[in-house]
């Protein structure tokens, strides 16, 4: 990380990661001004840009370095105003229903966290999360803003196969598998509903910064709610 | 029934259909995917007058049987291999023309990881394939035994015949290895005296490869933290997973991680990484970004004088 930048209300100390890669780096920007940022970039960027990403500390602009030099870039990101700012980062909430009793590790983490089931069901679906980043796997989302409570490590033993739909628990942070993979969270929920379509352009319509609720169904709803 | 243009007979050890990458996908998680030498899947496309970022099939250390039921234009493409129709040796990097009823046999691909065969045409799979979500389309798309597929002819596809002169075929050194990168954002963790005694390390590759990524070890080589915040990564990312640990991100590979980035593999120099053998032995260099610039120019000209030498 080298020479530092103003962008908005934050300092950004820039990197060039590749031939047309850009990271961005702040130590003082929360999570919601990276979120506000990444939305600010990705509507309607400059030619030569062409892709926006975001993870927990930084933001990654990719670019054709035959159409835009990072010089430009730089321009473009010390222009940003905040009036811009209230106009794009507009974010929405997604309720998603999650049948609890089918969740396969409820009962392992009730028993490690020394609370009821009800109780985990009643902290865990309280709480407004964001979607602090996608990464892992296509679609999978990361949530911030879990009960410390509810924070329980990953397992030592990853499971050799998590369903499509299911919600997890790894360390301080709740997720949602977007796809059947190998995976090491505990699963204490499953949600009959279908997030992410790998065919379909945007293929998950929850976008980093938005806000995502769980609403407690019954397994004779999930068969109902499952396409 | 009609029956298919042709068939996968043996699809080898792991034989996909590549084109030459995904892009604006990663910030849903996707990989880029795309042929691991992009030099390769270039000049196959070539051959046979396909556009240059047409799908192929990319084999994996070892090739396929191919039956064709109808006359094809086909090249392949691999820096050594073993290549028969009906079992007679043919060469790689020409245009060859297939009638009904060759068999296309790729053997094992003798030096490099990756070899490619492109057909002229638009290959369509006979029955609809069901992708798994995370190949999302017909990316990345694993071959079984006996797979048939169609080939749609495109109108005016040029009917001349080529080959690349030898000096043009990408190769494999028989010197040292030795890599190009770009300073990683975490460079800076490792515990060296100064970043360019990562020069003076010697990496060997482990014995499995991967299209998601490539392990190697080598001594001494400590951070003063194996665990960052989950943090984007590319294509040619180098991560140190531990003590004397790194994994080379490649195409298939996840775009975040939670390991130190010491380095990025310029563009220049990922597809001769990505055709080093298990077991081999490399060392990096830290360059700067003018000359990651200047290498990737440089590989441009160069390919894109192949494609005017056929206009």
């Amino acid at each position: 990380m080298s020479e530092s930048l103003q962008i908005l209300d934050n300092h950004w100390q820039w990197h060039r990661f590749s031939e047309a890669t850009l990271l961005l780096k702040s130590e003082t920007a929360t999570l919601d001004e990276i979120h506000a940022l990444y939305r600010i970039l990705s509507d309607h960027p400059p030619k030569g840009i062409i892709e926006i990403l975001q993870a927990m500390e930084s933001i990654a602009i990719v670019f054709d370095p035959d159409f835009i030099t990072p010089q430009h870039i730089f321009s473009w990101l010390m222009s940003l105003s905040t009036e811009k700012k209230k106009i794009s980062v507009k974010t929405q909430k997604h309720i998603i229903p999650v049948c609890y009793e089918m969740g396969k590790d409820l009962d392992k983490i009730a028993e490690y966290l020394n609370l009821s089931s009800d109780e985990i069901i009643k902290i865990h679906s309280d709480v407004d999360y964001t979607l602090a980043m996608i990464g892992f796997l296509p679609g999978f989302m990361y949530l911030s803003g879990l009960s410390e409570k509810l924070h329980v490590p990953r397992k030592s033993n990853p499971d050799i196969s998590v369903d499509a739909g299911s919600v997890g628990i790894g360390g301080s942070q709740t997720g949602m598998y977007s796809l059947s993979s190998p995976g090491g969270w505990n699963i204490i929920g499953l949600s009959p509903i279908s997030l992410f379509e790998s065919s379909k352009t945007p293929p998950m319509i929850v976008q980093p910064g938005d806000t995502v609720r769980f609403q407690p169904i019954s397994s004779q709803e999930f068969e109902e709610l499952k396409p | 029934m009609k029956k298919p243009s042709f068939i996968v007979q043996d699809p080898g050890l792991s034989t996909t259909i590549q084109g030459t990458g995904r892009k604006r996908v990663a910030r849903w998680g996707f990989p880029s995917a795309g042929a691991m030498d992009s030099r390769l899947i270039n000049l196959a496309n070539f051959l046979v007058g396909n556009p240059a970022d047409h799908y192929v099939f990319e084999c994996a250390i070892q090739g396929g049987i191919f039956e064709f039921h109808r006359s094809a234009t086909i090249a392949i493409t691999a820096i050594d291999a073993e290549i028969f129709v009906n079992n007679q040796p043919v060469s790689a990097f020409k245009t060859q023309k297939l009638s009904s009823g060759d068999i296309l046999k790729i053997g094992r691909i003798r030096k490099g990881n990756f070899a490619y065969l492109a057909i002229q045409g638009e290959i369509a799979p006979v029955e609809k394939i069901s992708f798994s979500a995370y190949e999302g389309d017909f990316y990345n798309f694993t071959i079984q035994k006996n797979q048939s597929f169609n080939l749609e002819e495109v109108e005016n596809q040029p009917q001349s015949e080529y080959f690349i002169p030898r000096n043009l075929r990408p190769r494999i050194s028989t010197g040292k290895h030795i890599i190009r990168v770009l300073p990683g954002p975490e460079l800076d963790l490792l515990q060296l005296e100064k970043p360019s005694d990562l020069e003076l390390m010697t990496f060997k590759l482990g014995q499995q490869i991967s299209r998601m990524g490539f392990r190697a070890q080598t001594e001494k080589l400590t951070a003063s933290n194996y665990n960052i915040p989950s943090s984007l990564t590319l294509p040619g990312t180098i991560q140190l997973t531990g003590e004397d640990s790194i994994i080379v991100l490649m195409r298939d590979a996840q775009v975040t991680g939670g390991y130190p980035r010491i380095g990025q593999i310029i563009e220049a120099d990922l597809d001769r990484f990505a055709q080093l053998p298990p077991g081999t032995t490399f060392s990096l260099r830290l360059v700067d970004i003018e000359e990651a610039l200047k290498q990737r120019e440089i590989k441009r000209r160069i390919y894109s004088s192949i494609w005017n030498m056929g206009k």
